[in-house]
């Protein structure tokens, strides 16, 4: 492998949790790239920035660990906790440019985190070659490839061994760059998909059969342009033993009540809850909230158990709603509203009764404004 | 850098244990590799955050633990790892800060010849990680040693406890030891000149009294006359008093204590029945619903689970449903697609469907074990639906209930048709699908199982009994058809079905547990089920007896020890509910000392052989109560007669925990109402008396309350049976038949306790006991206790006086105590043995040029008398140096000064006596001393032994400047009219007047180069000290006088005795002392003591107790039911 010119010389880098980094620009979910603007007066953190993430020790030494290793990042934990925010985050620090997404899904095959190929498309060409109504070159098998998340990443890594490949991939440079690599939510897939990933994820290395099982090789475990992989699980199902061993695993505990006071107040008052604030920075109405929540959660006995996102979506509806806020309703009126915005924490019917018994428990009368 | 002894634990140490605690996702070679790695690079690159233990843990953590559920193991095996590394750094030298995760440490150093990228920064200091021989062939001739399991949570905890308690005794030892014994050498002493032939000297014994033995002498002091400090007046270089034996006390004291607690046994609040009534039945706190499923179903291998989800091949029609994507086929795609003229042709190979299961369980509710089983299968990446069906006629059509889902109620005839490819699991005994004919039952053929060409049927039958034709009717399959699969109800079975299902050949399955179910229960099963008399089994009670005796050998030998303790446990509840059986079985487990997953694996195992019993299958009844499962009394009592003695013990404490646990509440989720009252103390009074009417509470509150054996319970059971069943008692050995001879003397002596009221109580009675004790000790003179017991009690101890530059110094009473005067110092009041002030002396301190404490020590009254000034006298808190009132002026050149009694009032000797109330400063009253004379010395007289101290009397000891002296006695009122009293006139001169006695009792003079002992007007005389001295005084009891004879002798004389003789005491109190020793008398047993002695009686009890404890997990431990009774 050539020296780059951007390969960081204090490789691994680490992800230290930095905070909002000034001159740095980032990338939505969408991909769109936003530019790095001086901090306002007053100015909060925008919706989605990667700085807004609150990482704890456990999970900060296990992506160090994972890029020491240049092993897969294996996240589990309950929905809410964060697990696909971390991706985000580490791209953010290491500044490698938006996260390569792979959505898991039930018939999603482990080929296609490597490409795809369009074999429809090609036959039509072929067609149309033969009736001479295109060009030869245009039947070029390469042409009918599109490259999946983990593919791009192993292409962006060596760009300079695959130059004809790269006009399939979007995105990438001329220049060899790092990429992370997301692929959410794995147990969503079929019980071979993991097993069908155990040699390309180790070896970053795939073949297009329909060129001829051309290898695509990236770059290795100890460079510095290893794609980062990071896997989120909600542990639907186990996962097989081999594809563990080939990871680095760590559970994301649940969110402590402090904790989940600054995320409520990061993700669903963009950081800035208006006043009046009880001892955990958050409106009564929303405190109490929170600890009726923390209660359902570590009583355990619901049928479904509740996470994060639950107590994250109730308390968005809640807001948008207005309840416990400034001119908004309050007492038991604010209570019957958030009856009817129960659903989105009730996720079984048995679980009715006991969260809404728990919230007007939590919950005073006189909550609010 | 380490030893070749002791090298620090490495990785593979971690590995080990790692390997040790069985994770779910075991350790192998590639994560040691990371491991090796993450370390390596650790110790290339430290970074700018320092090491430390808990990084190192989060670090490695996430490398070596793959699973979520694994995490507190693999930090039980952390913690175990850096132990053992700290106590080899400890046995090699090195610093113990050293963490593992240091950049120098041994794991660095370990990772480092494994690690790519050359060598590490540091030298190695374990060899390369390596895996055990075990799992090494490579390396054949090397055996690593087993690797030790961590050691268990509980162990640790009480190990820390004993630690802290002995810890504690030792320092609250040392503590009381260092305020008796001579600590030298001091670092900062400025001891008395002793010349070098005094010293000498010093260790001659004693020659006046010849035919004593040597006495000990305290240590010599340093000879060093270069540092002489100037001393006015006496001051004492030793103190010595006579002091408690702590041993001795701890030993009379715990004893007593040690027999209370070994009559008492076990530990008394445990010994009670916790209930809470409610509609007259016992409400427990229960299972939350999926506990019972995680306690009792374990789950499904990886291998069995991924075979039982496997994709299956189904038709290209059926992917709409649960179809994945069928795969294109090119070649026919391609060929039909030209043949259409490029019309496009999809064909497709086929497609990979997701497996579905139709499970059938034979059971009555949701809580049935194969219920439970089943469910497993709906958390796989599979279709699964779980029906449970029963019909009290087996010919008849049962219902099946849909567990889950959307719960719905059909008959088994018409079961939804199968989905393409669906599997048929049937959970039922064979005879609930093929009749006594050997025949399908109507209702199976109607239900046309064979629909599902994969089915099996898991009979929780033993395979050796499953009748005959059955098996072969049931797998006799038709054309096409391959029959039902009849396998046993275990977890190895379904894995051998599954593997059937992917490869088609049925592994050999390895069955749990040996078939070994009762052949009595197995040949006439309805003779044993139901309470019936025992005179049923047979008319002969011999026979009976045998015949029960024979059926618990053989329930024995089929559960094995595990399984038959909670058996057992469950015979003594009258009635037995299901989940008070899981909760007496979790319980058990737990008390053995098993671990969560541990316990769930033996509540799995055990609790599907009790279920083949037919005393836990619930039987057909009328309502709830009927319903539930019960043991025959006799049975409950041949069960517990079967029992050891200890596991008895155990028993009772796994019924009491169990029913202990009180519910959160009425109606909360989990909680468990039994049909049956917990007995109260009336019921229990009633069975130890006259017999209980019901005999399954006699039993309950028998054994668990009143701690009967078994042959005793008998005796409260009705007549009929007392026939046959102590025929089944076992023959006891000697241990037995001491717990025996012990728990009879215990209710002989009533010292059973029964209650916790009753508990409480006698822990009160004890701590009364001892208390009484100690303040006993604490009243009653020593010098009143006889011999023996007053010299195994107390000893002589001497300490020396550590001592600075001292002009003078005054004692306390106790010697603990001390105010000095140094020139150049503030005054300070100090502690003899090791110099260091008490409180600091206030910064407009003068020097003071007479103290004294009051006799209760609380008071220090000090005085100045500068020559240029009028003298104060104040009042001082010995305590902490706070003035108690404001400094009063006596008149004229004051010597004198001296607090009373109770601290309340000071006496100054100057121009008159003058008494002062401490409190306001004011003068109380006064007597002017007769013209021409002035005093030497005053004492306080009690007036009476034990009297008021306001009544004490003064006496005064004048000088009229002629060499005459006179001895004034005056009551407390010195105005009184009557004017001075002037009791004795005596021509000795001033120089030669020596001490007044504290007690004012006795004085001394010199005369004639002889020593003269005045004693009390009582007693008038005087005693006579022939031999030669320099100075003497008064010891602080006023009994004793110290002779300085030389600068190397002092002798320590009684004051009364006609010649002062030596005086008599414990042996071992030395009679030549060192230079200028103080003899303080029969100290008693100070205050301080007191909390000392409470807190070593109370340590005491807490070692005790620990000891109780640590011998019951012991025991626990050593039950061979922790085996697998296989």
């Amino acid at each position: 492998m050539t020296a780059d010119a951007n390969v960081d010389a204090n490789f691994p880098p680490a992800f230290v949790g930095l905070g909002e980094i000034a001159g740095r620009s980032w990338w939505r979910d969408d991909g769109d790239e936003v530019p790095w603007q001086p901090p306002a007066e007053g100015r909060v953190l925008a919706r989605g920035h990667p700085a807004a993430y609150e990482a704890g020790n456990t999970l900060i030494e296990a992506v160090n660990t994972a890029l020491i290793l240049g092993r897969p990042l294996l996240l589990t934990g309950r929905p809410g906790t964060g697990k696909t925010e971390l991706a985000e985050r580490v791209a953010y620090e290491l500044d490698v440019g938006p996260v390569l997404r792979f959505e898991s899904q039930s018939l999603s095959e482990a080929n296609e985190l490597f490409y795809r190929f369009d074999y429809i498309q090609q036959m039509v060409m072929a067609k149309l070659v033969e009736l001479q109504r295109a060009q030869p070159e245009d039947a070029d098998p390469a042409r009918f490839i599109s490259f999946g998340a983990l593919g791009r990443a192993i292409l962006r890594s060596a760009p300079q061994r695959f130059a004809d490949l790269l006009r399939q991939a979007p995105g990438a440079a001329a220049q060899p760059r790092r990429s992370v690599v997301l692929i959410d939510e794995i147990d969503k897939t079929s019980r071979d998909f993991p097993n069908d990933l155990l040699n390309g994820i180790d070896r970053m290395r795939f073949e297009i059969r329909e060129l001829g099982n051309r290898p695509v090789q990236g770059a290795g475990r100890d460079s510095p342009l290893h794609p980062v992989v990071v896997i989120t699980s909600n542990s639907e199902r186990d996962l097989p033993a081999p594809f563990l061993r080939r990871c680095v695993f760590v559970q994301i505990p649940d969110p402590d009540e402090a904790l989940l006071a600054v995320i409520v107040r990061k993700r669903v008052f963009d950081g800035a809850p208006p006043p009046p604030a009880d001892a955990s920075g958050l409106p009564p109405f929303y405190g109490q909230l929170l600890k009726a929540f923390v209660e359902l959660r570590n009583a355990g006995q619901l049928r479904y158990q509740i996470g994060t996102s639950e107590l994250l979506e109730l308390s968005l509806a809640a807001r948008r709603q207005r309840l416990g806020l400034q001119g908004g309703r309050a007492g038991q009126a604010a209570m019957l509203v958030l009856q009817g915005a129960i659903g989105a924490m009730v996720k079984h019917p048995d679980d009715r009764d006991p969260i809404l018994s728990a919230l007007q428990l939590h919950i005073a009368p006189g909550a609010g404004v | 850098m380490t030893t070749a002894t002791s090298p620090p634990p490495g990785l593979d140490r971690l590995v080990a244990l790692l390997r040790a605690a069985r994770l779910s996702v075991p350790v192998g070679a590639s994560e040691t590799i990371d491991a090796a790695r993450l370390l390596a690079h650790l110790a290339r690159h430290p970074g700018s955050t320092p090491p430390s233990l808990e990084r190192l843990r989060l670090q490695l953590r996430p490398v070596l633990c793959k699973a979520a559920g694994d995490q507190p193991a693999f930090d039980e095996a952390f913690d175990a790892w850096q132990q053992e590394w700290q106590l080899a750094l400890q046995r090699s030298g090195l610093v113990s800060t050293a963490l593992p995760g240091a950049t120098a440490g041994a794991p660095d150093a370990a990772a480092g010849p494994a690690a790519k990228g050359g060598a590490p920064a540091t030298p190695p200091a374990t060899p390369p990680p390596t895996p055990p021989a075990a799992n090494n062939p490579a390396a054949p001739g090397k055996r690593t040693p087993p690797a030790r399991l961590p050691t268990p949570r509980w162990r640790r905890r009480a190990g820390w406890l004993a630690a802290a308690v002995v810890l504690a005794a030792a320092g609250g030892w040392l503590v009381q030891q260092s305020g008796n014994q001579p600590t030298q050498p001091q670092p900062q002493p400025a001891p008395l000149p002793a010349s070098p032939a005094s010293v000498a000297a010093s260790a001659r014994p004693s020659t006046p009294y010849a035919g004593q033995a040597a006495p000990t002498l305290p240590p010599a002091l340093p000879a060093d006359s270069a540092s002489a400090p100037v001393v006015r007046g006496f001051a004492p270089d030793w103190i010595a008093q006579e002091v408690l034996r702590l041993p001795w006390l701890l030993l009379v004291l715990g004893l007593p204590l040690l027999g209370l607690l070994a009559l008492a046994g076990a530990p008394p609040p445990l010994q009670h029945i916790s209930r809470q009534r409610g509609n007259g039945s016992l409400t427990l706190e229960g299972w939350p619903p999926n506990r019972q499923r995680r306690l009792l179903v374990r789950d499904l291998a990886p291998s069995t689970s991924g075979q039982l989800q496997r994709h299956v091949r189904g038709a290209v029609a059926q992917r709409e449903a649960y179809a994945r994507r069928p795969m294109l086929d090119m070649r026919r795609t391609v060929l039909a697609t030209l043949a259409r003229g490029g019309v496009l042709q999809l064909h497709h190979r086929f497609a990979r469907l997701r497996p579905a299961y139709l499970v059938l369980v034979h059971a009555r509710s949701d809580d049935d074990l194969g219920v439970l089983w089943a469910q497993r299968l709906a958390d796989l990446d599979v279709r699964a639906a779980v029906f449970r069906f029963h019909a009290d006629d087996p010919d008849a059509v049962p219902l099946c209930v849909e567990v889950g889902g959307f719960g719905r109620r059909l008959p088994a005839t018409a079961l939804p048709a199968p989905w393409p490819e669906q599997r048929l699991l049937v959970i039922a005994a064979t005879g609930v699908l093929v009749g006594d004919d050997g025949q399908l039952r109507g209702w199976v053929q109607r239900a046309r199982l064979q629909r599902w060409a994969q089915r099996a049927l898991f009979s929780p039958d033993e395979p050796r009994h499953w009748p005959r034709g059955h098996v072969e009717r049931l797998e006799a399959g038709g054309p096409g058809d391959p029959g039902m699969l009849v396998l046993p109800f275990e977890d190895g079975a379904l894995d051998a079905w599954s593997t059937w299902l992917v490869r088609g050949e049925l592994p050999r399955i390895t069955l749990e547990a040996p078939q070994r179910y009762p052949a009595l229960l197995r040949e006439s099963e309805a003779r044993f089920v139901g309470d019936t008399q025992p005179a049923d089994l047979h008319p002969e009670p011999p026979r009976a007896a045998a015949l029960a005796e024979q059926l618990v050998t053989q329930l024995q030998a089929y559960l094995g020890q595990n399984g038959f303790y909670w058996l057992c446990a469950c015979a003594v509840p009258p009635l037995l509910e299901t989940r008070l059986a899981l909760l007496l079985g979790e319980e058990y487990f737990r008390r053995c000392g098993a671990t969560e997953a541990r316990v769930a694996a033996y509540m799995a195992r055990n609790w599907r052989l009790l279920l083949r019993l037919p005393w836990l299958r619930p039987a057909a009844g009328q309502n709830e109560l009927q319903a539930l499962p019960q043991l025959p009394q006799w049975l409950r009592l041949a069960l517990l007669a079967r029992l050891p003695v200890a596991i008895q013990d155990e028993l009772r404490e796994v019924v009491r925990g169990a029913l202990g646990r009180r519910s959160a509440g009425r109606g909360a989720a989990g909680s468990l109402s039994l049909a049956f009252d917990a007995p109260d103390d009336a019921d229990a009074d009633a069975a130890a008396g006259n017999g209980i009417s019901d005999p399954r509470h006699a039993l309950l509150v028998g054994f668990v309350r009143d701690g009967l054996q078994a042959r005793e319970l008998m005796l409260r059971l009705p007549g009929a049976w007392q026939a046959w069943l102590p025929a089944m008692a076992p023959r006891r050995n000697v241990q037995q038949r001491w717990r025996r001879l012990r728990a009879d003397w215990r209710r002989r002596l009533q010292l059973d306790v029964a209650s916790r009221r009753e508990a409480r109580r006698w822990v009160a009675a004890g701590l009364l006991l001892s208390g009484s004790a100690l303040a006993a000790l604490g009243l009653v003179k020593p010098a009143d206790w006889p011999q023996p017991w007053r010299g195994w009690l107390f000893q002589a101890q001497s300490q020396p006086v550590v001592l600075g530059d001292t002009t003078t110094l005054w004692l306390d009473s106790t010697g603990r105590r001390a105010l000095q005067d140094s020139p150049g110092n503030p005054p300070a009041l100090i502690d003899p043995a090791s110099g260091k002030a008490l409180w600091p002396a206030p910064n407009d301190s003068r020097s003071v040029d007479h103290a004294a404490f009051s006799a209760d020590g609380r008071v220090l009254a000090t005085l100045t008398n500068p020559m240029v000034a009028p003298a104060t006298a104040q009042a001082l808190a010995a305590a902490d140096g706070k003035p108690l009132g404001p400094p009063v002026s006596p008149d004229g050149n004051v010597p004198r000064v001296l607090p009373s009694r109770d601290g309340g009032q000071l006496l100054t000797a100057g121009k008159s006596l003058q008494l002062w109330d401490v409190a306001s400063g004011a003068l109380v009253s006064e007597l002017a001393v007769p013209p021409g004379r002035r005093p030497l010395a005053i004492a306080w007289q009690a007036t009476a032994p034990g009297a008021d101290p306001r009544t004490d009397g003064v006496i005064a000891v004048l000088a009229d400047g002629q060499g005459k002296l006179a001895v004034l006695r005056r009551p407390r009122d010195l105005a009184a009219p009557g004017g001075p009293i002037a009791l004795e006139d005596w021509d000795i001169s001033e120089a030669n007047f020596q001490d007044l006695s504290p007690d004012g009792s006795l004085w001394m003079f010199r005369l004639s180069g002889q020593l003269w002992v005045r004693l009390s007007p009582q007693t008038p005389g005087f005693v006579a000290y022939t031999g030669p001295f320099q100075a003497a005084r008064f010891g602080a009891n006023s009994a004793h006088l110290v002779l300085k004879v030389n600068e190397s002798t002092t002798r320590l004389l009684h004051a009364t005795t006609q010649p002062p003789a030596l005086a008599a005491g414990p042996t071992d109190r030395p009679n030549d002392l060192p230079q200028g020793m103080l003899w303080l008398g029969d100290a008693p047993v100070q205050m301080p003591d007191l909390p000392i002695a409470a807190a070593a009686a109370g340590l005491v009890l807490v070692v005790l107790l620990a000891l109780g404890m640590a011998a019951r997990s012991r025991r626990g431990q050593r039950q061979p039911a922790m085996k697998t009774s296989a």
